[in-house]
């Protein structure tokens, strides 16, 4: 046999051993590669005591290991929220609409990111794919991007302007939170400035930091647009200074002109206010053909309104970045105009590039609290602590004592919940809004430490996880009176026990017809358990669950 | 071997996988019957299916106190041939839940999909979906909503005492209006704030209103709370809390943020990477190729405001580039823009402020007689090219 012949015999061989083994070697050499390189998260120490007696075993919610390793959700989410954009062939333009932001860089909801909606990486991939398949989009946000006041609600707000001009807004209104903030310095440093206002001007009207009212053109069709901050939003202003502001409809009788002379095929009118106040601007004003509510109903309906006295369409946005409204716009053939409410569920994977801001993101945060060796820079000084306790000692100084007590407390969530933010990708252990529920001694409303609470995993390593004083409160008087670090009366002893005592009451809940408003213990789980981050928490069910079970009482 | 047939043969395995794949996720394709129903093509009177229909897809419960619940039912009729099973796919907020009638609904007959809905959301306007299963092939999914706007026993408008910027000496006041929807004579019995450390920097002031200097219409009764700072505050950011104790029933005690930075004549101001509490601009990674820049601005008010000049004393490192702008008049002063610049093209640097390297600095000079000098530090790491962490 010639090496001929033998070449020829081998070669449906090596066609599938490179059809199918290299792809797998790849896979396996690059993927293996991407794990080395990953960091280790840093280790949580629970103490010896805790070492010795309990194993705390870090659990990360399983939707999301499955997710975040780009495995199958147990969720259909086209299933859950429906399909989009069904039977809709390429539109001539599509104009897409968010607004109300509240602060949600990433998806909200129920926990678990199958049940979640929001969040810019999937709002990029949107955005990507459509334009993939060849549709013009000019994207336009109501306003509203944070919610709250300080340090790292600036930083927010930078973040988020990055975000939406990377991913091409043309438009960006602003609500009266967003101004509260140095919106003047933030548009200093846009580029490009797709900051729109017809009635706030930053420094002045003419100042250059924002436009009264813009013109885009896609694909032929021109489509003006301009935006205004309704009455509330102008009377929480009053007091900002370096803002010049009209009202509303001053405001837009002055800037109509231009676009109407700019002869739109499309005008857009964007209010950051409720679709009442909407609604009656845009009877003022029936040329715009649609009118943005930026403050309208927590999610978009499923057909739009026509508003009857304009005969323009009303788009709601939703609110925290939920959900996206697309229209789409045909020239030819019938509907002209096409509407979809989008949910941000994951069916859209996590775009890169927006994943990269949230790392530069929460780098950002790192460095501050690094640099300063606390969150100060973040939260401003700590609160004072709580009128009872005298301060914190960590959960791990209750176990001598309540050892039944903390070992449920080891095999519940709570014990995990610092683990948790430190084995996110990428980790979360230096942002105050997600500490303030997953350590010990942070007021999980103000999102900011009490005097002497957690300060970092290397400082406070036992005041890690969601701990008893939490719950309990500060618990050092009591400690020490125990331990005789004190000289503590008989009576003293007893008040530092009964300020840490919790009692449930009757019928103790937040359901309805339970007993919240004498339940100290409802309301103290409520503080972390709130509509944002647990809007499923039903106290009565979690209390008395078998599976990791919180509900424990006394002394061993 | 001959290629042909082997290709024929991969085409042929390779068309079967897919197509079994195919139908293994879209499922079977329609009978001519369930696409001529699709289509609308044959009359309903000819069709053999369940035929969904609803009074309506909406329901407004209109104004809603939080807490507490209400119901709606939506009418559900089959004017179908055959029964019409509904299933439960699910709500947009566990706030929504909702109850099928219990057994499928016979041709000719209806039933109620009931909804109930806790305004558990803050105060303002509302909307949920309820998503239902059925067996209409032309209706295999809907959506019904309900709607409606979430009030509160009590409301605060504006929500917070909110001071901006607030100079030393500057004696101002902010209103805050609380208010009862249900009460047409509530009364505020006390008004402190919420820290023992700064009981006297600012003063609390109570003053009943009448109902038409109230802002929201809707409100029975209300007070006007005043708050003005005492003294100069010290520099830096204000986030107090006023408690409020009412006789408002279900709004018996709550708190009121008071928010704003009290800054001195100058005082710099920039974007998210500018930091109040520590005086810094953090630049993060940085390229060595591209460099970075961020623009801040010096912003000057009082009675030194004309004629001031800024000049940069000090830089460190020297490679810093800085830049200042015109000065420009404002309603309330002046500003001064002021670019920092790292250049391209220097090497790997870390200036970040952490154990790692000190952090940059910059000083600048003034002829203002109080505040002769500012510094401020400039954060950031500089990156070889080809390196991302």
């Amino acid at each position: 046999m010639t090496m001929h012949h033998v070449g020829r015999r081998s070669r449906p061989l090596m066609f599938g051993l490179l059809v199918f083994f290299v792809p797998m070697w790849a896979t396996l050499v690059i993927g293996s590669r991407a794990a080395s390189e990953s960091p280790e998260p840093p280790k949580i120490h629970v103490g010896p005591r805790f070492e010795a007696r309990f194993v705390a075993k870090p659990r990360i919610p399983v939707s999301g290991i499955r997710l975040a390793a780009g495995g199958t959700p147990q969720v259909d989410p086209i299933e859950a929220n429906g399909p989009i954009f069904v039977e809709w062939p390429k539109p001539d333009l599509a104009l897409m609409f968010t607004g109300e932001q509240m602060g949600f860089l990433e998806p909200c909801g129920c926990a678990g990111l199958e049940n979640q909606k929001g969040g810019f990486k999937r709002r990029m991939t949107l955005m990507k794919e459509l334009r993939g398949l060849g549709w013009p989009i000019i994207a336009m946000d109501a306003g509203g991007l944070v919610r709250r006041y300080g340090p790292q609600a600036q930083i927010k707000l930078g973040r988020s302007l990055e975000g939406l001009v990377e991913m091409g807004y043309e438009a960006i209104g602003f609500g009266d939170k967003d101004l509260r903030l140095d919106m003047l310095s933030e548009a200093a440093n846009l580029d490009p400035n797709p900051l729109l206002s017809a009635n706030v001007g930053l420094v002045d009207f003419d100042a250059g930091f924002s436009r009264r009212y813009h013109v885009v053109e896609e694909n032929d069709i021109k489509v003006g647009m301009t935006a205004v901050l309704g009455e509330e939003g102008l009377a929480a202003a009053k007091s900002m200074r370096d803002l010049v502001t009209l009202p509303a409809e001053q405001a837009i009788a002055e800037v109509l002109p231009e676009l109407e002379a700019a002869k739109c095929d499309e005008l857009v009118l964007l209010v950051y206010g409720d679709v009442d106040e909407a609604k009656d601007l845009s009877a003022k004003f029936p040329k715009f053909r649609w009118v943005v509510a930026g403050t309208g109903g927590d999610e978009p309906p499923i057909q739009p309104e026509q508003i009857a006295e304009s005969g323009a369409t009303l788009i709601e946005v939703g609110h925290k970045g939920m959900y996206a409204v697309v229209v789409g716009i045909y020239e030819q053939g019938s509907p002209k105009y096409r509407y979809q409410k989008v949910p941000m569920d994951h069916r859209f994977e996590d775009a890169p590039e927006m994943k990269q801001l949230l790392v530069r993101y929460q780098d950002q945060l790192k460095t501050l609290v690094t640099a300063a060796g606390s969150f100060e820079p973040l939260t401003g000084k700590p609160m004072r602590l709580p009128k009872q306790g005298g301060g914190w000692v960590g959960s791990e100084a209750c176990a001598d004592c309540h050892s039944t007590a903390c070992e449920i407390f080891m095999h519940s969530p709570h014990a995990h919940a610092t683990t948790t933010l430190v084995e996110l990708d990428p980790p979360r252990h230096f942002d105050p809004e997600c500490l303030s529920c997953h350590v010990t001694g942070w007021n999980p409303q103000a999102y900011a430490p009490y005097v002497g609470g957690y300060e970092s995993l290397e400082k406070t390593p036992h005041l890690t996880m969601q701990g008893c004083e939490n719950c309990h409160g500060p618990a050092k008087n009591h400690y020490d009176a125990e331990m005789g670090n004190i000289d503590a009366t008989d009576e003293q002893i007893e008040r530092f026990r009964a300020d840490l005592r919790m009692e449930i009451v009757e019928n103790e809940g937040n359901m309805e017809g339970q007993n919240f408003k004498g339940g100290k213990v409802v309301q103290n789980c409520m503080e972390c358990h709130d509509l944002d981050n647990s809007p499923d928490f039903d106290f009565q069910e979690y209390w008395e669950r078998e599976e990791e079970p919180v509900k424990h009482y006394g002394m061993d | 071997m001959r290629a042909v047939p082997v290709a024929i043969v991969s085409i042929l395995i390779g068309a079967g996988v897919g197509a079994a794949s195919a139908y293994w996720s879209v499922g079977f394709p329609n009978s001519e019957a369930d696409i001529a129903a699709l289509r609308d093509d044959v009359p309903a009177a000819e069709l053999n299916f369940p035929k969904f229909e609803v009074d309506s897809m909406t329901y407004d419960f209109g104004a809603m106190q939080r807490g507490t619940t209400k119901e709606h039912a939506f009418k559900v009729t089959n004017n179908g041939t055959k029964p019409l099973v509904l299933e439960n796919l699910g709500t947009t907020c566990k706030c929504t839940a909702f109850k099928l009638p219990p057994k499928p609904i016979l041709p000719g007959e209806s039933g109620d999909v009931e909804l109930t809905w806790i305004a558990k959301s803050l105060p303002g306007q509302f909307r949920q979906t309820a998503t239902l299963g059925t067996s209409d092939p032309r209706s295999r999914r809907v959506e019904l909503t309900v709607e409606g706007v979430v009030t509160d026993v009590s409301g605060v408008e504006p929500k917070e005492w909110f001071f901006d910027k607030l100079h030393p000496g500057e004696q101002r006041t902010e209103s805050v209006y609380v208010m009862s929807y249900n009460d047409d004579d509530m009364e505020i019995l006390s008004a402190e704030l919420d820290s023992d450390d700064v009981g006297d920097e600012f003063q609390v002031d109570l003053t009943k209103v009448t109902k038409d200097e109230l802002p929201d219409a809707k409100a029975k009764s209300g007070y006007r709370v005043d708050v003005t700072p005492n003294k100069s505050l010290a520099l830096g950011p204000i986030q107090q809390w006023v408690v409020l104790k009412t006789t408002i029933e279900g709004a018996e005690e709550f708190s009121v943020p008071i928010h704003g930075t009290a800054v001195g004549d100058i005082e710099i101001r920039g974007p998210s990477a500018w930091n109040d509490v520590i005086g810094a601009v953090h630049m993060g990674d940085i390229q060595s190729a591209d460099g970075a820049q961020v623009r801040l601005f010096l912003s000057i008010k009082g009675d030194h405001t004309e004629g001031i000049v800024f000049d940069v004393a000090e830089k460190d490192p020297e490679s810093l580039e800085i830049e200042l702008g015109e000065l420009k008049s404002t309603r309330s002063g002046a500003m001064v823009p002021l670019t920092v610049r790292v250049p391209k093209g220097l090497p790997a640097a870390i200036r970040n402020g952490t154990g790692q390297g000190e952090a940059g600095r910059v000083v600048l000079k003034t002829n203002h007689p109080l505040n002769p000098e500012i510094s401020f530090g400039v954060r950031y790491v500089i990156k070889k090219p080809g390196v991302t962490r």
